[in-house]
């Protein structure tokens, strides 16, 4: 607290030692001049000066200048960009109103000398996506999704075919932290992975940061995903949806008091469910006149945002953000029959039935409240107050007998969460001398509960009753925070961003407190061109405990560092920024190391469905290394925007307690990974897109041989000397993860055909995932086959691929 | 409709053609090559001879028949010189295979383990050597635990059908030996009938036991009918210390036929690290069973093949049972 007092009085005391400390400031907010939102990540550049500012998450700059007029250049991709001179004697405020090219069908892009490019900021590892790159490119099942955009950018892959898991160079997907609105979401995963939760109509902006990521963030590992919603036209209402074939989405914006509040909401259900009950009430029913079963099954997951915007005036904002998403999955089934009951009046007939049932649900809530004022044209302010609930139950249930006199019932329930509520304080100040200092610092409290089993059961004759409740402890942990960031320029060609974050991690009797600077550098070397560096340190002190088949279950178990300790990480990279003359073509090669410690994994045998009381007993820990180079270019005209990214990596795991202590690949290792896209607009009414992807093959274990076991399973030294219980199948494999599967491979291609473009489109979109029909494994099998020649059967590996070419229309509307 | 329209459309259309050829999802993948190997399997007991079983593996997608055991010429060997052939196990009909045409007699092929005549000593290292036709020659190498020490004093109980051991044992730092703590009560069946009642041999079997000590608690996962019965601990549980704790138990009955007249033994036994590990994988995780789990190579310490030879090394302390405290049959145990 004392630092942040310190840095903020340093940015509101005059600073007369320099002369720049007495130049104005020119601060503002950067905003669609349509929608009235703000822009977050628009640049603001002063050409005579080779300096700029860039909007922070709430569309507001802060840029120093000399007490001068001052020629200000203020762009955003896909918008018109706007010169102005503002006088800038005296601090000035200069909000800006963009306007889209959605308006005029003119895109502007990138200006010569304006600081987005990559170049000019020191930061690496970092790209940014607007929600308009999100929603063209071509998607799976027609479903606009914001991780599976980011997973083609370099340095990035998802799990397997076709999720949305998140494996950031190397890193898994615990060590990335994922912001909606600036509340963490622990579980961004729709519909087993297949989805992520992010309705891609109301993202805004979305932005990856890689490597050292900035010290205002923390917690996590390796890198940063932060998702924006957008805040909601202050102008006018509007609705606009999608129908597709999985699920239709529909927003509502508009104003609430004309240009000083305004609303979004959104919702997104599937209804597979839906269109299926009325087969299923027919299927049921006939099948209930023949005295047969009956079966109700629940399969659907939706999501809701909502957020409102309020500026009671122009230095003040106040917003909330609600989300709420579940994912529901189960049966049950009926099955109905006579049975005959006798007594001292004899027997009689009895109608009871059978029921089985079982349930996998899963979901998400998080809020945040926020306010941010302008304390002064250096100073901008903002309040947050977080809160979100995970949650995750699956369960089983079998009573035999219902509504006899002797039923019995078993039901099994396993559940899991984590809840957390937060806050935080977050300054940005333009300090002048070249520094634009952040400051900021809060707390988070977490609930952990990583696993409880609630087991019933009830035999009515025998009067037996069990209701038990297995590891149902909740732990607590409190993180406290503070960081500060500098980016300072060096004159003209040296621009460095320092950053130091200071966590104290506290759960129970443990306390891990962590010191974590981070560090990047920016020189240019000549015009368009510059070498950067970047280095952090990083702790974590979560865990997420994995399945094996690490298909981003919500299974996974989220556990606090307590006696097994915190992840701790190291990152370096280095590498090259430049861009064209025109600013259409920015380019970045990076190579990177990391260095991960602390790391779990379950124990050799143990899964998330081995019975424990804590947690600890089935997770071992180790250590992992990941080194890569990145290549990533993109391109942006009028009409084409394109990108291709490359990943040479190799990535591995240590454990001692696993694989005999060797080093092993960590499954998502892929040495090669190419990824490109590219979104065209063909003519007026006509869009179209394609993605390219390929990489190595997943490194997965096989069985190598079969041998029959030894007699260690029964608890008797004599029969373990004497070889009693010999003969049990044992499988070996081969080292862990120390096979490749075949290479990953796919073409996605989309198209848009618009009937009326512009605020209120109404368009018909065509999207072919895996246009090639290329068989992807998702998974792999054992399976038996009979050879032809000599009729014997015989085993063989089979992967299973879950999405053949699949073509899906939807219809996008807006009014 | 526009040129680059069509162009575009044509496109599409040849993927989707050039996509729409195969639409069944399995693909096959390679596996890799697969050699047969020798698959050895021993604990070497300190003061018992050693029993081996040898067999080979297969291929585990192959469906060949199950893996039997191997004629093998088996040498144990101590400190790299021989000190023991081991002879040959039974032999049994092959009942896979058709009767010979002439006697209708089965073919008979090796059934069981080879066994040693001379006996393994604590603290010796050990190697299990096998030759067999048409493999290559396996061997593994382990060096049997040194006898723990252990001591065990009866203690009075207030429960006529409790009784109370205090068992004291004592670990010498870095040895990184593990142990397993268990109760025997010697089985003593009997056959009554006309001519009167007949025992058959006896044998040792873990009983159900109790103890409040925090470690053993910490430590016992495998709880058995709200008592423990055999537990394990890791090498840190015990490293260096000499550790005191109680453990009781009560009479059970294994079966109508158990006369329950048999012995108490507390056995501790020191186990490498092998041993412990193949059973903690086993026991506890599921091993294959369990389809949420990473696949599990179990500890091997077989050169040239599979298997393990491991070692195992006991100090036990038996206790006659006083007849009075014998309970009547059908008696809940505590």
């Amino acid at each position: 607290m004392a630092l942040l007092l310190g840095a903020l009085l340093w940015a509101l005391a005059p600073s007369a030692a320099s002369p720049e400390a007495s130049a104005a400031v020119v601060s503002g907010v950067v905003t669609d001049a349509e929608t009235g939102e703000v822009l977050i990540g628009a640049t603001v550049y002063a050409p005579a000066l080779r300096r700029g500012a860039v909007t922070n998450a709430y569309g507001f700059y802060s840029l120093p200048v000399p007490a001068d007029s001052v020629r200000l250049r203020v762009s955003y991709v896909g918008y018109a960009s706007r010169e102005a001179t503002v006088d800038a004697r005296v601090d000035v405020r200069f909000d800006v109103a963009l306007s889209g090219a959605a308006l005029d069908e003119v895109v502007v892009e990138a200006d010569e000398g304006a600081p987005a490019r990559p170049e000019d900021t020191p930061q690496m590892g970092q790209v940014a996506l607007t929600g308009r790159d999100v929603r063209s490119v071509p998607a799976l099942l027609g479903e606009a999704d914001v991780l599976k955009a980011v997973q083609l950018l370099p340095g990035v892959r998802g799990g397997a075919e076709g999720t949305a898991g998140l494996y950031v160079r190397g890193g898994s997907p615990d060590q990335t932290l994922i912001l909606l609105d600036g509340t963490p979401v622990y579980n961004a995963n729709h519909l087993f992975g297949f989805l992520s939760t992010f309705n891609g109509d109301a993202v805004s902006r979305v932005e990856l940061t890689k490597g050292a990521y900035p010290a205002r963030f923390g917690g996590r590992l390796g890198s940063v995903l932060d998702v924006r919603l957008r805040d909601g036209d202050t102008e006018r209402h509007r609705v606009q949806g999608q129908v597709g074939i999985l699920s239709t989405r529909l927003l509502a914006e508009g104003p609430i008091a004309s240009g000083t509040a305004s609303y979004l909401v959104s919702g997104r259900r599937t209804y597979i469910d839906v269109v299926a009950a009325p087969f299923i009430a027919q299927a049921n029913r006939e099948s209930a006149e023949n005295g047969g079963e009956t079966v109700d099954p629940r399969a659907y997951f939706y999501d809701l945002n909502a957020k409102v915007n309020w500026q009671p005036t122009e230095r003040d904002r106040v917003y909330l953000s609600l989300y709420g998403g579940a994912d529901v999955f189960g049966f049950e089934a009926v099955d109905p029959y006579e049975t005959t009951v006798c007594g001292a009046d004899g027997c009689v007939r009895t109608e009871v039935e059978d029921v089985t049932g079982g349930g996998l649900d899963w979901g998400n809530l998080t809020g945040a409240l926020r306010y941010t004022r302008v304390l002064s044209p250096r100073a901008f302010a903002a309040v947050t107050l977080t809160a979100s609930d995970y949650s995750f139950d699956v369960g089983a249930s079998v009573e035999e007998g219902r509504g006899g006199e002797d039923p019995a019932l078993a039901r099994v329930r396993y559940s899991s969460g984590i809840r957390d509520l937060g806050a935080r304080l977050d300054l940005d100040l333009a300090a002048g001398r070249g520094h634009t200092v952040r400051v900021g610092g809060g707390a988070t409290l977490h609930r952990f509960t990583p696993g409880a089993l609630s087991l019933r059961g009830e035999l009515a004759r025998e009067g037996i009753a069990i209701d038990t409740l297995l590891g149902a402890s909740r732990t607590l942990g409190v993180d406290v925070v503070a960081y500060v960031e500098d980016q300072w320029r060096l004159g003209e060609r040296v621009e460095l961003g320092l950053g130091l974050h200071g966590a104290v991690y506290t759960t129970g009797d443990y306390v891990y407190p962590s010191l974590e600077p981070r560090a990047s550098a920016s020189v240019q070397v000549r015009d368009r061109l510059a070498v950067k560096a970047s280095a952090a340190i990083t702790q974590q002190p979560i865990h997420l405990l994995t399945t094996g088949a690490g298909l981003g279950l919500p299974a996974d178990l989220w556990v606090p560092a307590d006696s097994i300790g915190p992840q701790r990480g190291a990152q370096v990279a280095l590498g090259l920024a430049g861009s064209s003359r025109s600013g259409r073509t920015t380019w970045t090669v990076e190579g990177y190391w990391r260095d991960m410690r602390g790391l779990v994994a379950y124990r050799e045998g143990a899964a998330f469905t081995t019975p424990f009381d804590d947690w600890q007993e089935l997770v071992v820990t180790g250590d992992g290394t990941s080194r890569g180079l990145e290549v990533f270019v993109r391109h942006r005209t009028e009409r084409l925007t394109t990108w291709l990214g490359y990943t040479l990596a190799k990535t591995d795991r240590q454990f001692d307690a696993l694989n005999g202590g060797e080093r092993f690949p960590f499954r998502y290792d892929r040495r090669h990974d190419l990824s490109t896209v590219a979104l065209y607009r063909l003519s007026r009414k006509l869009d179209v897109s394609a993605a390219v992807v390929y990489g190595t093959g997943d490194a997965v274990t096989l069985p190598v041989a079969e041998y029959r076991g030894s007699g260690l399973t029964s608890g008797r030294i004599e029969d373990w000397v004497r070889g009693d219980g010999y003969g049990g199948r044992v499988t070996a494999y081969s080292a862990r993860n120390g096979f490749r599967l075949p290479a990953y491979a796919r073409l996605d291609l989309g198209a848009t055909l618009y009937f009326r473009r512009g605020p209120r489109p109404h368009a018909l979109a065509l999207n072919v995932y895996n246009a090639t029909n290329r068989k992807n494994p998702f998974l792999t099998m054992i399976d038996g086959v009979q050879d032809e020649a000599t009729g014997q059967y015989r085993d063989r590996l089979i992967g299973v691929a879950l999405f053949p070419i699949l073509p899906t229309l939807s219809y996008q509307f807006a009014f | 409709m526009p040129l680059p329209l069509r162009r575009w459309l044509a496109v599409a259309a040849l993927a989707l053609a050039l996509g729409a050829c195969d639409f069944t999802p399995v693909l096959d993948i390679e596996t890799p090559a697969y050699e047969p190997v020798a698959v050895l399997q021993a604990v070497l007991a300190a003061d018992s001879v050693a029993t081996v079983w040898v067999s080979e593996s297969r291929d585990p997608y192959g469906r060949s028949a199950p893996a039997r055991e191997r004629a093998a010429t088996v040498t144990l060997l101590r400190d790299g010189r021989p000190v023991d052939v081991l002879a040959p196990g039974d032999r049994c009909p092959d009942y896979d295979r058709p009767p010979n045409p002439e006697t209708g007699l089965f073919e008979t092929v090796p059934c069981g383990p080879h066994r040693g005549a001379v006996p393994v000593e604590a603290g010796g290292t050990y190697t299990v050597r096998a030759e067999v036709e048409g493999l290559p020659d396996v061997e593994g190498t382990v060096t049997v635990p040194a006898r723990p020490s252990l001591a065990v004093v009866e203690e009075a109980s207030a429960d006529e059908r409790e009784r109370r051991f205090r068992v004291t044992l004592t670990d010498p730092a870095g040895r990184g030996d593990r142990y397993a703590l268990s109760v025997l009560r010697t089985y003593v069946t009997q056959s009554c009938g006309d001519e009167g009642c007949v025992e058959f041999e006896a044998q040792r079997f873990p009983t159900t036991f109790t103890t409040n000590d925090p470690t053993l608690l910490a430590a016992a996962r495998d709880v058995f009918d709200n008592g423990l019965r055999f537990v394990t601990f890791p090498d840190e549980t015990f490293d260096g210390d000499a550790r005191s704790f109680v453990v009781m138990t009560s009479q059970e009955r294994y079966s109508y036929g158990d006369s329950g007249q048999g012995a108490l033994t507390v056995q501790l036994a020191a186990l490498v690290e092998d041993v412990y590990d193949i059973y903690q994988i086993t026991y506890f995780g599921g091993g294959d069973d369990n389809p949420f789990a990473e696949p599990v190579n179990l500890p091997s310490n077989v050169v040239g093949g599979y298997g393990l030879v491991g070692a195992v090394s006991v100090a036990e302390v038996a206790f006659e049972p006083p007849r009075a405290r014998v309970v009547p049959l059908g008696a809940p145990a505590r």
